[in-house]
């Protein structure tokens, strides 16, 4: 026994030592009127019969010496009888014949027992409350070992029904929560790159094996001047496209990586779509391709304006690339609430329906897009996503009814 | 006891029947569904595909027929009624396609009353926080009747995340609202979960809304097909 | 049918739970107005077919009249029955009395005498006997026979000498039981008999006599009448004896009527708060349905029509089924009635048998007509203002679903967190007028609950019994002032010869378990300020009383020592009552009557005192007694009150029974009887009068009912929503439970609160009325605990019922719930 437990029995000890001294009073004050009771009734019987008072006194304060041991038994009854017959009383005493100190024991020993009882199931307790501890005490220890899935459920895996047991177990279930999320979003994170890493190498792989292709027949000797210098050209565009290949899967993947840190700060968003439009300007002019921008006033809105563009470009070029010859892209600028709504419309081949949701995975090529000869490795509208999303802004994109596609574009108007 | 914690939401086999015979209506029928934390899913399917009902399960607004419904790992159709509404209250906010704001009370109220019914304390600053990002700081004395569409969504989006819980689920959060206020409402409910790193399953029937979404599910005949 | 009557046929369908509470309401209502009057009635009817059984049929009778009034009187208009009697004398006999006596034809029906054979005596020498009679007289004899009768015949205003007469026997009179027993009989001679034995001048008639009951007489009409023909034909007013049982029993007290009318006015009352009030909390919910019916094309007043006519549906229904449980009802209460005062002497079993022989139908097809006639007018009238409203509904406002005229708030600063107890308080702040009509209509119930109780817990029946008997016994000399048979009964007579005698008073103290006897002086007093030939009676009471005299003391200042004088009085609030004129200082010229001395003196009205019955006995000018036997030259001890030990005690009174039969001019009346008849009077009253509040505290709470299910029912899709968000049913019911506790608590504080209040101004004023005798105010508490034990459980099963009945829609089906 620790020493709580000698603290608990030494105040059961003390609950049972002043039962017993009440206990013992009242019963002490029970004989006491018990006993005035009958002395009165002895007064009344000396009253009336002064000449009997000795033998009265002696019966009454000295039974003992009068025998009444041998007036039980037959005598009795026969005095039970005239009692009955004669004046009506029936004898209803059942004949207990339990003396007060009888009586004192009885109770004093079912105050014991009770005493005990109570000691018992508060001991009990005691007892569920260190099993608690003890599954609590467990479960930390796993904790510590990294595994945080398995906390006993508390509703499933009854111990006490206590609330404040269940407030533990509750928050511990959610602590276990919170880690094991950590842990995944840790080991996440680990997996993201390691594709990314994948994915880049997988892209790059193509353009450099065309690129040694060309730079080995490039060595060859037997080639002719005009043949060399095709080559020299083919090569070149190879590296060409390498470079922008390799910018973007740079952006990409400093992106990815949380590198980059994208800051938006209220700045004019008429300057940076004006940016935007500028470096598709020329990609667009060989395709006889206008754009037009749509924006009744400038607004000042809070973004990061450099990736910002980076993302209006790629949505653009997107637009562009897919686009016909002769056509229209339009840029529309509307103020709502609490955000900006930038549309980009073109006339081009469209997306498809089931392709609409695939189009912002990184490398993905729509079906149509892949028919079309050109560069990009399908980061363009993945890395726009990512920029606009990481400002609290949103992408989607619609099949117009005729031809062509549009994008709607939102960032908040305000931090 | 616990069924894959790392996933946020495991559906498993869940059955969900209404009305007999001729008329029984296979709402959800068998659908097992696995959703991890922090992703934004997107429930699309024609209208009596089910996808309501789905979501009602997962919620814990109705019971199923058979199947079990986890949520961070716990059985939550284990549960009693009363724990269940609890948990529900902890773990899951809802937005609803007609809002549901409770009309006596004012913006501020309708927004802090989840915490009362979890006795939780109010704190002002965070509710204030909230209130700012949904834009209402000065409405938020005014009663619901006297919100347009859009402010009474985003009040009720602004109630789903007052207890921070670990899961939205909306149904057509947008269905009542015109094209502009969509767009904004859902930027708001996109940006506030990606905030507070929560998991978001809406239900939509606007592809360009669906594909906001990290992941798109489909449900036809009260199955889910995966996008 | 007409559209508007299967429109409201088809609201009445689907709005099945709040008509089915209008229907209880009317049910109830139907019930209450079918039994109050068809018991009223029964009751009457009953105690009316036991009287005429039981009394003579004669409205009045005058004593002495000769010849010649008696001429005049059966002239009398207003005198539509009328017969005679005149005594002969008495046949001389040891043991039996047999009255001999003259009764005509009429005078025989009027005293429901019958031939068992034979004819009335119409020559000098017949005579109607009966088989007592004969057996009597110890001669056989049949019709045709001739008897001697050894007779005493009254000439000269006394019994004259015995006669040897022969008659011959004409015919069998009828004889009971109770005549076999009392060895009394009734013979019956010819008026040519008398003519022939008494001198014409000394012949006396008492002529029996019904008024002509034209119009809807009340008994006191007649009574007026009666009184009226006296005094036109100088007949006495001590000659004239009035049969007010027999008249209480045909015709109506006045007073029933305006109360039994206002009984049926609570309850139409009650009937039209609730169902107007249930009308009223679920009307706004409606008002859409409404607004869309009038954008169709309806017209105002078929749109009035539509409300009225689902209530009248509802009525078709709930009427019948009221009328029903009210004929059940109103049958079994009379018979509960007649069970708890079986037992009760000869008059009960009476009652008993009229009802059980089917003697009175107790249906009354008026009463049916009466309760449909009230309850539709019920109906209609609560109906009255939900017509208005429905039909002022506006078609947008409606469309809009907004409440009318309501001013729906734009802003409101509201608390800074939620919490369940601010949700109720807003949700029952936000709907004030229909909580507060809720709590009012039950608390109008309340209230007048508490009010009767309030009366019936003070009528105490000990109180009342120590208030209308001094002691546990008390002795009187048997008084009969206007019995010529007994000239000796008269007050002045007794006055000479007192029973109530010194030997008697110690006899009685001698008894084991007497205390002491308290002796009251009485003395007769006329005087010119009473109305014509009242007589008063001076009290003289023992100075034992002088603290209760002084306690009861309500106006002015009297001690004992100044009433010794004899020159003062106090004078009990009673005779106030019939003398307004008489007060504090007032100086009264009174004519003492003492035996054959009259005498005037002049007293004082030192102070007005409210006194019990047991006190006064109806003597209400009070003085010491010591001063009230100075007045007297003789002994006018008028009470002797025995002061026991024992409340009852048998042996002591079968003692005190002895000297009263031994004595035989005195009689007795006993705590014991006053208190039993208090009590049963007491348990029947109060008794019909909870279970006349219960059902209709039952009215109000289908209202109770009604608020709760509707404030619930309208926010059905609130509350399923608030259970989305994480209420918990815990929390749902605690929230009910508020709510219904907000309207119990209002509705005990209004009930408790101003039924105490209203109570006791309703005590003083049956004080005064001396209704229960009631005496001291006694604070309903039992009452109070009950009604508001009741309401609790009420409330409390009401939120656990309708809990279950929310949680049996799926939460589901309540966040999607629409009106």
């Amino acid at each position: 026994m620790d020493r709580n437990g000698h603290k608990k029995i030494r105040k059961y000890l003390m609950m049972y030592l002043i039962f017993f001294v009440l206990f013992s009073v009242f019963l002490l004050a029970l004989g006491k009127y018990q006993i005035s009771m009958d002395r009165r009734k002895m007064f009344a019987l000396m009253n009336e019969h002064p000449e009997l008072e000795a033998e009265i006194i002696a019966v009454w304060e000295k039974p003992e010496s009068r025998d009444l041991g041998d007036i039980r038994g037959a005598e009795n009854e026969k005095m039970a009888e005239v009692l009955e017959e004669k004046y009506g009383y029936r004898d209803e005493s059942f004949g207990l014949e339990l003396s007060w100190r009888g009586f004192w024991a009885v109770g004093i020993l079912a105050g014991a027992l009770l005493t005990v009882a109570m000691a018992g199931m508060s001991s009990k307790k005691r007892r569920d409350s260190r099993e608690n501890l003890k599954a609590l005490y467990e479960s930390l220890e796993q904790f510590r070992k990294g595994e945080f899935g398995d906390i006993p459920d508390y509703a499933a895996d009854y111990r006490e029904d206590s609330e404040s047991w269940m407030k533990v177990w509750e928050s511990l279930r959610e602590l276990g929560v919170y880690f094991d999320d950590l842990k995944r979003t840790l080991k996440e994170e680990e997996n993201r790159i390691k594709a990314l890493i994948t994915d880049i190498s997988h892209q790059l792989k193509t353009p450099l094996a065309s690129l040694r292709m060309s730079h080995e027949l490039m060595t060859d000797r037997n080639l002719t001047e005009e043949e060399r210098r095709e080559f020299q050209e083919q090569e070149e565009k190879e590296i060409e496209k390498l470079e922008t290949l390799l910018k973007e899967l740079v952006n990409l993947s400093r992106m990815e990586a949380h590198m980059i840190q994208i800051r938006p700060l209220p700045a004019s968003l008429k300057k940076t779509i004006a940016e935007a439009v500028s470096q598709i300007y020329v990609k667009a002019r060989n395709k006889e391709i206008e754009i037009q921008v749509e924006m009744k006033e400038d607004l000042e809105v809070c973004h990061d304006v450099k990736w910002t563009e980076e993302a209006f470009v790629n949505i653009l070029d997107n637009s562009v690339k897919y686009s016909r010859e002769h056509t229209t892209v339009t840029v529309r600028v509307k103020r709502l609430v609490r955000n900006v709504l930038i549309e980009v419309e073109d006339e081009g081949i469209g997306i498809e329906k089931e392709e609409l949701s695939r189009i912002y995975h990184r490398f993905y090529r729509g079906k149509s897009a892949r028919k079309m000869e050109g560069e990009g490795a399908g980061v363009g509208l993945y890395l726009a996503r990512l920029i606009l999303e990481r400002q609290g802004g949103t992408i989607s994109a619609k099949q117009k009814s005729g031809e062509g596609t549009i994008f709607r574009i939102t960032l908040p108007a305000v931090l | 006891m616990n069924k894959d914690s790392g996933k946020i939401l495991v559906v498993e086999d869940l059955v969900k029947y209404y009305g007999t015979g001729e008329n029984l209506v296979r709402a959800v029928d068998h659908t097992d569904l696995e959703i991890e934390r922090g992703k934004f899913t997107a429930i699309v399917g024609r209208s009596g595909s089910g996808k309501s009902t789905l979501l009602h399960l997962i919620g814990g607004l109705d019971r199923p027929d058979e199947g079990k419904v986890w949520i961070e790992g716990k059985d939550i159709f284990a549960l009693k009624d009363e724990r269940l509404a609890e948990f529900r209250r902890k773990k899951i906010g809802f937005v609803f396609q007609d809002f549901n704001l409770i009309p006596s009370l004012n913006v501020w109220e309708n927004i802090v009353l989840p915490l009362g019914l979890d006795n939780r304390k109010v704190k002002k600053e965070d509710v204030e926080e909230v209130l700012e990002k949904i834009g209402l700081t000065d409405k938020m004395k005014t009663m619901p009747n006297a919100l347009s569409g859009g402010q009474k969504q985003r009040t009720a989006i602004a109630r789903a995340l007052v207890t921070r819980p670990a899961m939205i689920l909306a149904d057509e959060p947008t269905g009542n609202l015109d094209s502009q206020t969509e767009l904004e409402v859902m930027s708001l409910l996109k940006s506030c979960v990606a905030d507070m790193g929560q998991t978001l399953i809406m239900i939509t029937h606007d592809e360009m809304i669906a594909q906001m979404a990290d992941r798109m599910i489909e449900i036809e005949d009260g199955k889910a097909v995966n996008c | 049918m007409k559209m508007t009557t299967l429109v409201a046929y088809d609201n009445m369908k689907y709005y099945k739970s709040r008509n089915i509470l209008i229907g209880i309401a009317i049910i109830l209502t139907t019930m209450l107005l079918l039994v109050i009057p068809t018991v009223g009635r029964g009751m009457v009817d009953l105690q009316f077919a036991a009287t005429n059984k039981i009394y003579p049929s004669w409205h009045a009778l005058y004593r002495g009249v000769n010849e010649e009034t008696v001429r005049g009187l059966s002239a009398h208009h207003d005198i539509a029955k009328y017969g005679l009697r005149s005594d002969a004398g008495y046949m001389s006999l040891e043991e039996a009395s047999v009255a001999m006596m003259f009764v005509d034809q009429t005078g025989m029906e009027l005293y429901h005498l019958k031939l068992t054979d034979g004819n009335l005596p119409r020559r000098e020498d017949e005579i109607v006997v009966s088989a007592g009679i004969l057996k009597e007289l110890g001669q056989p004899g049949d019709i045709g026979d001739m008897i001697t009768v050894p007779c005493q015949i009254f000439r000269n205003g006394e019994l004259d000498l015995t006669e040897q007469k022969v008659f011959q026997i004409c015919g069998f009179i009828e004889e009971s039981d109770s005549n076999r027993e009392q060895r009394a009989y009734t013979a019956l001679v010819s008026e040519a008999f008398i003519k022939k034995e008494v001198p014409k001048e000394e012949i006396s008639y008492r002529f029996l006599l019904q008024i002509l009951d034209e119009g809807e007489p009340t008994t006191v009409g007649i009574e007026d009448r009666i009184q009226e023909i006296a005094r036109q034909f100088q007949i006495p007013e001590n000659e004239i004896n009035i049969n007010t049982e027999y008249l209480a029993a045909n015709y109506v007290d006045p007073v029933t009527i305006p109360v039994i009318v206002l009984i049926m006015l609570i309850i139409v009352i009650a009937g039209v708060i609730t169902i107007y009030s249930i009308y009223y909390v679920s009307m706004n919910q409606r008002i859409q349905e409404f607004g869309k019916l009038k954008a169709i094309g309806a017209t105002k007043r078929q749109i009035r029509q539509i409300v009225l006519r689902e209530g009248l549906w509802v009525a078709a229904a709930a009427v019948p089924a009221g009328l029903l449980i009210g004929t059940l009802v109103s049958k079994t209460v009379i018979f509960l009635f007649i069970c708890a005062n079986d037992g009760r002497g000869g008059f009960m079993e009476e009652v008993k048998e009229a009802a059980q022989s089917g003697e009175v139908s107790l249906y009354y097809w008026w009463a049916y007509l009466l309760a449909i006639a009230v309850t539709l007018c019920t109906v209609y009238l609560s109906l009255v203002s939900p017509m208005r409203k429905a039909a002022k509904v506006s078609e947008v406002e409606a469309m809009r679903g907004q409440e009318m005229g309501k001013k729906t708030r734009s802003r409101r600063n509201g608390y800074e967190f939620i919490t369940i107890g601010r949700l109720t308080r807003r949700n029952l702040m936000d709907n004030k007028k229909k909580s507060i009509i809720t709590i009012l209509a039950m608390a109008v119930t309340g209230v007048f609950l508490m009010v009767v109780a309030t009366v019936l817990s003070c009528a105490n029946p000990r109180e009342s019994a120590n208030s209308s008997l001094v002691g546990q016994y008390e002795i009187s000399p048997v008084i009969e002032e206007s019995n010529r048979e007994h000239p000796e009964r008269k007050w002045t007579e007794i006055q000479k010869d007192n029973p109530l005698t010194e030997t008697l008073k110690q006899q009685i103290e001698e008894l084991p378990g007497v205390k002491r006897v308290s002796a009251f002086t009485g003395l007769r007093v006329t005087s010119d300020i009473f109305i014509e030939d009242d007589i008063n009676w001076i009290n003289g009471i023992p100075e034992e009383y002088a603290r209760e005299l002084e306690k009861g003391i309500v106006k002015g200042k009297a001690t004992y020592e100044e009433l010794k004088s004899g020159d003062k009085v106090i004078l009990a609030k009673a005779m106030q009552h019939w003398y307004p004129q008489l007060d504090v200082g007032s100086k009264l010229k009174l004519v003492v009557h003492d035996g054959d001395r009259r005498f005037e003196k002049e007293v004082e009205v030192a102070a007005i005192g409210d006194y019990g019955s047991g006190l006064t006995n109806y003597c209400y000018l009070i003085m010491a007694k010591e001063a009230a036997d100075r007045l007297s030259e003789y002994h006018s001890e008028s009470y002797f009150h025995v002061i026991a030990d024992q409340d009852y005690d048998q042996t002591l009174f079968e003692s005190l029974e002895q000297m009263v039969k031994d004595s035989g001019r005195i009689q007795m009346r006993t705590w014991k009887e006053e208190y039993e008849t208090w009590s049963a009077g007491m348990v029947m009253t109060s008794g019909a009068a909870y279970a006349f509040l219960g059902i209709l505290a039952l009215i109000s709470v289908m209202n109770l009912i009604n608020t709760m299910i509707n404030s619930v029912h309208v926010r059905k899709k609130e509350l399923g929503m608030m259970q989305a968000i994480g209420m918990s049913d815990s929390q749902l019911m605690k929230m009910l439970q508020m709510e219904g506790l907000f309207y119990t608590a209002g509705t005990l504080l209004i009930s408790v609160g101003f039924g105490s209040l209203a109570g006791y101004p309703v005590f003083l004023y049956s004080k005064a009325k001396g209704l229960f005798e009631i005496t001291t105010y006694h604070y309903p508490a039992a009452a109070a605990v009950i009604v508001a034990v009741s309401l609790l459980m009420i409330q409390l099963l009401l939120a656990v019922g309708i809990g279950k009945s929310v949680r049996k829609d799926s939460l589901i089906e309540r966040v999607r719930f629409s009106e």
